[in-house]
């Protein structure tokens, strides 16, 4: 069921075996899974719950709307980067691009190896992949709806060689109607409010809305509980009050947000690394003035990539961007920007993700928990790197016929020739020498590792210090993954669910209150067969 | 609540300055304009609040200094001229000013169905087709 603030005639008390505090790729899946695993689920979500009609194609109206601050994060230091999140039941699933990407192997070396996480084994991360992939519908982009833009920045890389080809994706029958990061207009986007919420709810999981968690009630270091508020957009008076009480809470709010909670109720702070550690994947974008017209944003906006360097922490990623994007994030302003508008129809955009290697990030206690502070400070090498992907994203649009590449380098907004990729490849990047750039997938602020000394959770996701409190987001992810991390975050979240159904039903013999019976069967009880157990039938 | 009302008058006589079009392109509508930029701000954060009025003030202030008259004395060209001055600074901080002050009224006239039409992207035609077109799992 839904219960909306509107819904709400005074303070909620309740009681649940699961309290998930988020609904995006960390917090869906759980929900889910423990709901029809039979548990009582309640999730608690900050955003607003909105279907396939609230997606209008109105880029302007969705960041208002669908993202958190209306879009306006970013982070403090040089340079600025803009650090989108979604809020919205679904959470940054709902408005992110679909991308459906495996842990790099070498990451996964990292944390055996670093992190002493060697029981989260590639096999079985295999087997939540491929159950994941399943559920989720995932494929590689279809080339029909790929768009004219992805199509000719493909055929740019391949005429140079490098290795290049179609995403996959959670969209299932996609029309490429260019709009995924303000929420599918068809539906075809498997994302969590489309696919792992409305299975929840089926399976008997209560979900509040507009209501943000607050308070983690803790009670001789075991978690009870969470009280949260409602709250209406625009008004300043406080809402009603839910209090759940809880046998598990599950904080799934984000890198950002689930730091800044803990950091608010002073809680699983020992070993000193709540809210350290940030990474984040800074990411640039081109554009490219074409000789034909490219038909943006139609098509799949991250339909292909070329990750020809991605062992280099380069990995370049496709984005469209409608006209009111396009047109504030472009550098110029006045006449010179409406002459650019204009010549919107033949402009190409390709973006970058960087995988850090030497900046540093960190997540610190704002005025409130929903509004933390973020600190980032680009490393040389970093900033190195994303001028790299400039050149190379420049480089490919001439291979495929541009005439003009536009870069968000101060001294470099225009390159017209390979001279000026010969001078943009001998200068040396400052730090304020960039502007627009955006930032995304922020992890690593609550980082999962074998040893309290260093990390906030055990690799079963449960926090050191407070039993029964386990994260499940980006933020226990201990490094960057270099791809996009949805389907980590998921896979991770499938198996936290089998962990919790094993502390669940082991209290629950030991002369608990007992769950409703489950009506789809255990999905999720054993590590070793997580998730499909019931597919399988 | 007065000083609020008061930075939105300002921010209201910015529009037509930051934002031109080019010929061919619909008009700017500055109350369309003017109504997004106000929800754009309530609905983002304090702080970029503040980081924008404070723009403002500092963007008049310059103003003052290199023209010694204050911006919304000048005739609109006078205006835009002084911009595109601030624009081909050789300061990547300075140009930052107007291109930041600027993001709100891009959304907004941007977002616009017939601005977006007139750029080839057909809004209205699109939403038509996917209300016809719903995928289910």
């Amino acid at each position: 069921m839904i219960i909306r603030p509107s819904d709400i005639s005074g303070d909620v008390r309740r009681e649940a075996d699961v309290v998930v505090i988020g609904s995006g790729a960390g917090g869906a899946p759980v929900a889910k899974e423990l709901a029809e695993a039979g548990y009582r689920v309640v999730v608690i979500e900050e955003g607003e719950y909105f279907k396939r009609q609230d997606f209008d194609f109105h880029a302007s109206r969705a960041l208002t709307r669908f993202y958190r601050d209306a879009g306006q994060s970013v982070t403090l230091g040089l340079p600025f980067v803009l650090l989108l999140q979604g809020m919205t039941v679904g959470g940054t699933t709902t408005v992110n691009s679909g991308t459906c990407l495996r842990l790099p192997r070498h990451v996964l070396k990292r944390w055996h190896l670093e992190y002493g996480l060697r029981d989260i084994t590639e096999e079985e991360l295999n087997l939540l992949y491929a159950a994941l992939e399943e559920y989720l519908f995932v494929k590689r982009a279809d080339p029909e709806v790929a768009g004219k833009n992805a199509l000719l920045f493909l055929e740019g890389a391949r005429k140079l060689g490098y290795s290049a080809g179609f995403i996959p994706r959670n969209a299932k029958d996609c029309e490429g109607y260019g709009m995924c990061p303000y929420g599918c207009p068809s539906g075809a986007k498997q994302s969590a409010n489309v696919s792992w919420i409305p299975d929840a709810l089926k399976a008997g999981a209560d979900l509040y809305t507009r209501c943000r968690a607050e308070r983690i009630m803790v009670r001789s270091g075991r978690v009870v509980g969470v009280r949260g508020r409602f709250y209406r957009p625009g008004e300043r008076a406080k809402g009603h009050r839910l209090e759940v009480e809880a046998r598990v809470v599950v904080l799934a709010g984000g890198a950002l947000q689930t730091p800044s909670l803990l950091m608010h109720n002073r809680i699983a702070l020992g070993s000193g690394q709540v809210g350290r550690n940030l990474s984040i994947h800074p990411c640039g974008g081109t554009i490219a003035l074409l000789e034909e017209e490219t038909g943006n944003p139609r098509g799949i906006p991250q339909s292909t990539y070329v990750d020809e360097f991605a062992p280099d922490g380069i990995m370049l990623e496709g984005v469209t961007l409608p006209p009111p994007v396009m047109a504030s994030t472009l550098p110029w302003g006045g006449r010179r920007h409406a002459e650019a508008m204009r010549l919107y129809p033949y402009c190409g955009t390709f973006g970058s993700m960087i995988s850090e290697h030497d900046s540093v990030g960190r997540v610190v206690a704002g005025p409130s928990a929903r509004q933390p502070l973020v600190f980032y400070r680009f490393g040389s090498g970093d900033l190195e790197r994303l001028k790299r992907s400039f050149l190379l994203m420049a480089e490919i649009w001439f291979a495929a016929g541009a005439r003009r590449v536009f870069t968000p380098i101060e001294g470099f907004r225009e390159i017209n020739s390979p001279r000026d990729l010969e001078r943009l490849s001998f200068h040396r990047l400052k730090r304020g020498e960039i502007y627009g750039l955006s930032a995304y997938h922020p992890m690593g602020t609550c980082r999962m590792g074998s040893d309290p000394e260093w990390s906030v959770v055990k690799s079963t996701g449960e926090t050191w210090e407070v039993e029964n409190l386990y994260i499940c987001d980006a933020s226990v992810l201990p490094t960057s993954l270099g791809v996009n991390p949805q389907l980590t975050i998921m896979a991770l979240a499938l198996r936290t669910a089998g962990f919790i159904d094993e502390r669940l039903q082991s209290s629950t013999s030991a002369g608990k209150a007992g769950r409703r019976p489950a009506e789809k069967g255990l999905g999720v009880s054993s590590k070793k067969a997580p998730f499909f157990r019931d597919r399988r039938g | 609540m007065r000083w609020r009302e008061y930075l939105q008058r300002r921010v209201e006589k910015l529009i037509p300055v930051l934002l031109c079009t080019s010929y061919g392109q619909p008009e700017v509508d500055l109350e369309q304009v003017s109504a997004f930029s106000r929800e754009f701000l309530s609905s983002g954060t304090p702080a970029f609040r503040l980081l924008y009025f404070t723009l403002i003030l500092v963007l008049e202030g310059l103003c003052m200094l290199r023209l010694r008259r204050p911006l919304q004395s000048l005739a609109l060209e006078q205006a835009r001229d002084f911009l595109e001055s601030i624009y081909s600074s050789r300061t990547s901080l300075l140009k930052a000013v107007p291109l930041l002050l600027s993001a709100p009224f891009y959304l907004a006239h941007y977002g616009r169905e017939d601005v977006q039409e007139a750029l080839g992207f057909p809004v209205s035609a699109l939403q038509e087709e996917a209300a016809k077109r719903e995928v289910t799992r």
